[in-house]
């Protein structure tokens, strides 16, 4: 680095024989003037740049025959002095992908077609298109290797985004989010407060952004691109830019209104055939539907007892104890209805941007807010931004961009939850009406309780203990709310001094306070006697930079350029919790306050402060304007890291088409490029030394809590460890950019392969040693895989266009070493998702059936599949391959855009349906069958041919057997290890109709001077109007651990949406 | 061009302040008591009973009452035990209570005590849960490990057969018996 700052210091002195000053003015074709644009004789190093207006001036010596004017995104002109001292030009825009602008990972515009390393490009207007609330999902389907899933449908979820598949075992799999050349942070944050496997979903912290006021965002897959981010890029980076005013712009006014219409996109199918009960008799307090049948009862109504005990409902409705069920009233579709609406959003957006002559401008005020598609839960988001850029002078700029936001919503319970929506709704039995769902019991001597929840298995409300929630007591009585307020802001200071030369001094901050509120009232599931849990976040990221840059386009003129950035960036992130929460209350009360709580009270805070800081530098060659080398190198340290880490990159494009006569009809671009580069994971803060801890202890749902005894401590069962080394990446890719018959077809096609060394995870120990875990650079993994992007376009005249666009990759992810550890498991229930050693990342393992060395399974006595006692593998839910394909046209003022998704083989854990077959709820369990032989059924009973009974004939290999409830409510569904959950996994490919729009836009010069409007759009758009797959109830993409290392589970989890998306903007 | 040196120059005096002085100790754990500073080693006493307690009056005994016939399973879960489908998922928790959260935890409390006035009276109850404890685990599944656990040098303590494990528990026992015939033994309010 040294070496580089004594070249760049001998470049300063320079000499200057000036002869002739030449002056003149940069326009664009509008005839607005063009700050930056680089002016430089042509085969020498003089030049200079132009100001804020456009002007230039520059002393030539009176040999120079030419002067050439260059600006990223404008074709490069060359004009003649032919004895001229004032030359005015004006560039024209490169339209063409030849010169396609990418921002770097410092922020930076690059030209695309001089890098080695792949990125790919989501523009401003299919963000919009895309008719999401939040930027995050919009990016699904658009780039190869990017893998965009949101984890359900609520308002405002979390979204897991994926970049050439999992790069790290233990830590967070999402990339690095650079905005304006500042982290931005995305935070998911799941807190104390609610868990992942059982809890309400949490919020992807990047969906604060307004996709109102993105410019774009670039997607760096490769290490090489992000390798300036060290420590923190071994996921990938996304480079967002925002909008900015244009110097001597009028001012543009616009407002947009969009509104969204949600439904649910997949429901589970459910059984209204059989009543509650067990054997096939009806009882009220069953946990399970396998009672009688419905339609065979007498009809009418119920014979009740009404001497003694009842229910009063909130409507006045009483319920008193049934002697003898005659009702055949089914309630799927009204308990269903109860709880789902059609959810909506409606977005409103203002902006204005514009410029003088040495300022720009750009404001926005953003309001969106939704109402989801599960009652009572909801998100709203208020926006403010305020991009300035003030020219001093001809050598200094400042460029501030200040952002506020808020965003508040409420959510609602769910996954492995008693408490939770689906987990009430869906095991309700068909014949029980979840209304009235509150009330007051009367014992039989009439003594009142009032406040008290009905549920299915308590329909008398006589226990203050419901079991599981009526779902309406978890969308009406619970709450689950966020309210965040962040403010983000950046400043850079640009300076240049001389025209090869650009120094920037760069701060921003970006922080944000979440406050969370969880509140059950008293005689909730899993909270009798109430709860509520507040949970405050403070987040702070400060980042500082200092960056000079020096540009020698001609340093051997006509044959090497170089351009060469220096860098030095501090980077503090603290981020402090406070936690506390009471789970006794003494008034049955709404009031969400802890003087209403008993002690004890759980009370924590939490801080978590993290500092790196990094020298950083780029050299980069263009040698005859055909081959492009960058060097990079980051020398790093870090507080989580003992000592300082290097992380080189290299990547090479070559341009080969450049050379003589290969440039034909049908190949009219292309590029052979390179890349290597070494990215890294920062290890957790805190695990240099094993700790003491409180603690609590539970065999099976009897959890001891060591504070609820007067409080004491055990040595971590986390062992704590010294020598923390950062996770390395090395990533290798060669690829291709073609471009044929005059750009019509382009061709993009890479193929990568990295390894993860020093996986930082928490190896599981035995018991025996004395830990249960300890953090350690254990793990070993490798990513390979191919990526393709391609566009065609099929026509493309001044009326009519239409392209067809897609995208490939085929991820292989393997984990390679675990320190010798069999395993290690990422979620946490029946089936969990794992790195286990020879299979990829996520691997589902669970309870098996057991089965011979040949495969087949042992059956028992009656023909029917045993439990291995020994978990093992059961599934993998990784994809062979993923794409996107899809067509956007335009007819004049018509533009029209389709995008399909598609995963396929992967695997899917559909645990509601399997644990539902238990309950006997799902339509699975909903059949009856007339048996044409003897069968057994799984306690070996024989039903002889002829009967009638419910259930399904199945065949494990050992000829038909009786599939019933004896079946599956012991082996063949059910919850816990101990039935064969291999038999909940199921093909989760799925291909979806992600997103159909259909715009158009009103103006034209007439429209102006009669409206006085610059122009008025207007869409339409569905998003993910059509799924298919064949898991049965429900979105494969959701995840039951929301934005995770794992996946492939889903267990009651909220359901996924589809919409209709209603946009107009008017632009003055 | 001479502020430009000077700019020049001032980003190589910042840069070669070293990385690491800037990021130094700011990973001291702010959030929990570290154990080199740990004292009241008694404080682990609850812990150690709460483990024990979670073993003896927990799952596996209501496991064990189903398969004794005093109880029953009737849905769900236990419904699949009751009718003998036991997945290893099942007892594994008990294992941590016994090893992590009992043996320890009793060895570190007699360590972090021995200087105590009451040092032979905590001795004493530690070992005792000590042997409570492993005797409840070698009962329940025969061999199991404990003449090489709780040892940082060994990752995988081996097996030791049921009656070796029992012949050593009886030693730990005379020494509880010992340690708390020579102390002046009262109350303790850690202890539940």
């Amino acid at each position: 680095m040294k070496k580089l700052l004594l070249l760049l210091l001998s470049f300063l002195i320079l000499e200057a024989h000036a002869q002739i000053q030449i002056q003149g003015k940069v326009t664009d074709e509008q005839s607005s003037p063009l700050p930056g644009v680089s002016v430089v004789v042509k085969g020498t190093t003089t030049g200079t740049t132009t100001d804020a207006s456009g002007n230039y001036s520059l002393t030539v010596p009176e040999a120079a025959a030419q002067i050439t004017y260059s600006f990223i995104g404008y074709a490069t002109a060359t004009e003649d002095i032919k004895g001229r001292t004032t030359i005015n030009i004006s560039l024209t825009q490169e339209s063409n992908q030849l010169q396609e602008v990418v921002v770097n990972a410092l922020g930076f515009k690059t030209q695309k077609d001089r890098s080695g390393s792949t990125s790919s490009s989501v523009s401003a207007s299919a963000i919009k298109t895309s008719g999401e609330a939040g930027i995050l999902n919009s990016l699904a389907g658009k780039a190869s290797g990017v893998r965009i899933a949101r984890s359900n449908g609520d308002p405002g979820a979390g979204t897991n985004i994926q970049i050439r598949g999992a790069n790290t075992i233990g830590g967070s799999t999402q990339p690095l989010v650079i905005v304006d050349g500042v982290p931005l942070s995305n935070d998911n944050l799941y807190g104390s407060g609610s868990s992942r496997s059982g809890g309400v979903s949490q919020q992807s912290r990047l969906n604060d952004l307004n996709p109102e006021d993105v410019e774009s965002v670039q997607v760096l897959k490769g290490a090489s691109a992000a390798a300036l981010w060290g420590s923190r890029a071994a996921n990938g980076v996304l480079v967002i830019t925002t909008k900015q005013g244009k110097l001597n712009q009028r001012v543009k006014i616009s407002y947009s209104a969009t509104y969204s219409l949600d439904e649910i996109n997949r429901r589970h199918p459910m059984q209204s055939t059989w009543g509650q009960g067990t054997g096939g008799k009806y009882s009220p307090t069953s946990a399970n539907s396998w009672g009688d049948k419905i339609s065979a009862r007498a009809g009418g109504a119920d014979a009740v007892n009404t001497t003694g005990e009842y229910f009063l409902g909130q409507d006045g409705e009483k319920i008193y104890p049934i002697t003898t069920k005659n009702a055949q009233d089914v309630y799927v579709e009204d308990n269903f209805n109860q709880v789902f609406q059609k959810g909506s959003y409606l977005d409103h957006n203002l902006t204005i941007s514009g410029g003088g002559g040495k300022t720009t401008n750009y404001f926005s005020l953003g309001y969106l807010g939704q109402d989801g598609i599960v009652k009572n839960s909801d998100y709203q988001r208020f926006t403010m931004r305020f991009n300035n850029q003030t020219f001093f002078n001809n050598y200094i700029n400042l460029t501030t961009k200040a952002n506020y936001i808020y965003t508040g919503a409420n959510r609602i319970q769910q996954n492995s939850n008693t408490a939770g929506l689906y987990l009430g709704l869906l095991r309700t039995p068909p014949d029980f009406n979840s209304v009235p769902y509150k009330g007051t019991y009367f014992d039989r001597n009439g003594v009142p309780f009032t406040n008290r929840q009905r549920s299915y298995r308590r329909y008398l409300g006589n226990n203050v203990n419901p079991t599981y929630n009526n779902p309406l007591w978890t969308t009406n009585e619970q709450k689950g709310t966020t309210t965040v307020n962040r403010f983000n802001a950046n400043s850079n200071l640009n300076i240049n001094p001389v025209s090869w030369l650009q120094l920037d001094l760069r701060g921003g901050i970006d922080s944000y306070v979440d406050k969370r509120v969880y509140f059950s009232p008293i005689g909730s599931a899993s909270f009798t006697n109430g709860r509520l849990d507040n949970e405050d976040f403070t987040n702070t990221e400060i980042n500082v930079d200092a960056i000079a840059r020096a540009d020698f386009p001609n340093l051997i003129p006509d044959k090497i350029g170089l351009n060469a950035t220096l860098g030095y960036n501090i980077n503090d992130r603290n981020r402090k919790s406070l936690y506390a929460a009471t789970q006794n209350f003494l008034v049955n009360s709404q009031l969400q306050t802890f003087t209403n709580g008993v002690a004890p009270f759980e009370v924590s805070n939490n801080t978590n402060h993290v500092r790196s800081n990094r020298l950083y530098g780029i050299l980069s060659f263009d040698i005859f304007k055909q081959v492009f080398l960058n060097l990079s190198g980051t020398q790093e340290a870090a507080s989580t890291i003992k000592g300082t880490y290097f992380y080189p990159s290299m990547d090479v494009a070559w341009q080969f088409t450049d050379l003589p006569n290969l440039k034909n009809d049908v190949l009219s671009f292309g590029k052979l490029r390179f890349a290597f580069g070494q990215v890294g994971v920062q290890p957790t803060a805190y695990k240099f030394g094993t700790t003491y801890e409180t603690f609590s202890y539970s065999t099976y749902d009897d959890g001891l809590d060591v504070n609820e005894f007067g409080g004491g401590f055990r040595l971590n069962d986390d062992q704590g460890n010294p020598n923390l080394k950062p996770e390395i990446k090395t990533e290798f890719e060669v690829g291709a950019d073609l471009r044929f018959f005059r750009d019509r077809f382009t061709l993009g096609a890479t193929y990568y392969k990295n390894e993860i060394r020093d996986i930082l995870l928490a190896v599981n120990l035995s018991p025996s040693s004395g830990y249960l875990s300890r953090y350690a650079n254990a793990g070993r993994m490798e990513n390979r895989g191919l990526e393709l992007d391609y566009s065609l376009a099929v026509v493309k005249n001044d009326n009519f266009t239409l392209d067809f666009y897609g995208n490939f990759n085929n991820n292989r992810n393997k984990v390679l070493d675990l320190a010798g550890v069999d395993r290690v498991a990422l979620t946490d229930q029946s089936i969990t998702s794992n790195a286990i050693v020879g299979k990829p990342l996520g691997i589902l393992f669970g309870s098996r059936a057991a089965r011979n060395d040949d495969g087949s399974l042992v059956l028992d006595a009656n023909g029917f599949p045993k439990l291995d006692p020994q978990q093992g593998v059961i599934g993998n839910p990784n994809p062979d391959w993923r794409g996107g394909m899809g067509l956007r046209g335009t007819f004049k003022k018509l533009s029209l855009n389709v995008l399909f998704e598609t995963y396929q083989g992967g695997d899917f854990a559909e645990r509601t349906r399997f644990v539902l077959n238990s309950f006997g709820t799902y339509d699975d369990t909903e059949s009856e069958v007339t048996l044409t032989k003897d069968l057994k059924n799984a306690a070996g009973k024989v039903f002889p041919a002829g009967t009638t009974v419910r259930g399904n004939i199945g065949n494990y290999g050992g000829g038909d057997v009786l599939l019933d409830e004896q079946w599956y409510t012991t082996l063949g569904g059910g919850l816990g290890g101990s039935a064969i959950n291999e038999f909940a996994i199921n093909d989760g490919s799925w291909t979806r109709l992600r997103e159909v729009s259909l715009g158009y836009s009103i103006g034209g010069e007439k429209f102006r001077k009669v409206t006085k409007l610059g122009s008025i759009d207007l869409s339409i758009a569905g998003r993910n109007l059509v799924l298919w797959t064949k898991v049965k109830g429900i979105d494969p993409e959701v995840n039951q651990s929301g934005v995770d290392n794992g996946f492939g589970i889903e267990y009651f989890t909220n359901p996924s949406t589809r919409s209709y998306v209603f946009s107009v903007k008017i632009n003055y | 061009m001479k502020n430009l040196k000077y700019l020049l120059l001032s980003l190589l005096i910042l840069t070669s302040y070293g990385c690491e002085s800037l990021v130094e100790g700011i990973n001291e754990n702010p959030n929990e008591i570290s154990s080199d500073n740990f004292e009241a080693g008694v404080l682990l006493l609850k812990g150690i009973e709460l483990a024990n307690v979670g073993n003896t009056l927990g799952h596996l005994t209501r496991i064990g009452g189903m398969w004794s016939g005093q109880t029953k399973g009737v849905a769900l879960l236990y419904k699949s035990i009751y009718e003998y489908n036991l997945s290893a998922e099942e007892t594994s928790t008990v294992w941590e209570h016994a090893y992590q959260g009992v043996v320890k935890q009793a060895r570190l409390l007699r360590e972090h005590t021995k200087d105590s006035p009451k040092a032979a009276q905590y001795s004493g109850i530690a070992k005792v849960l000590e042997a409570n404890t492993m005797g409840t685990l070698a009962s329940l599944f025969g061999n199991v490990p404990y003449s090489e656990i709780s040892n940082d040098a060994i990752a995988d303590p081996k097996f030791d057969s049921q009656k070796e494990v029992f012949a050593q528990l009886q030693t730990l026992l005379d020494g509880a018996i010992a340690d708390l015939a020579g102390a002046t033994n009262s109350a303790l309010p850690e202890d539940l």
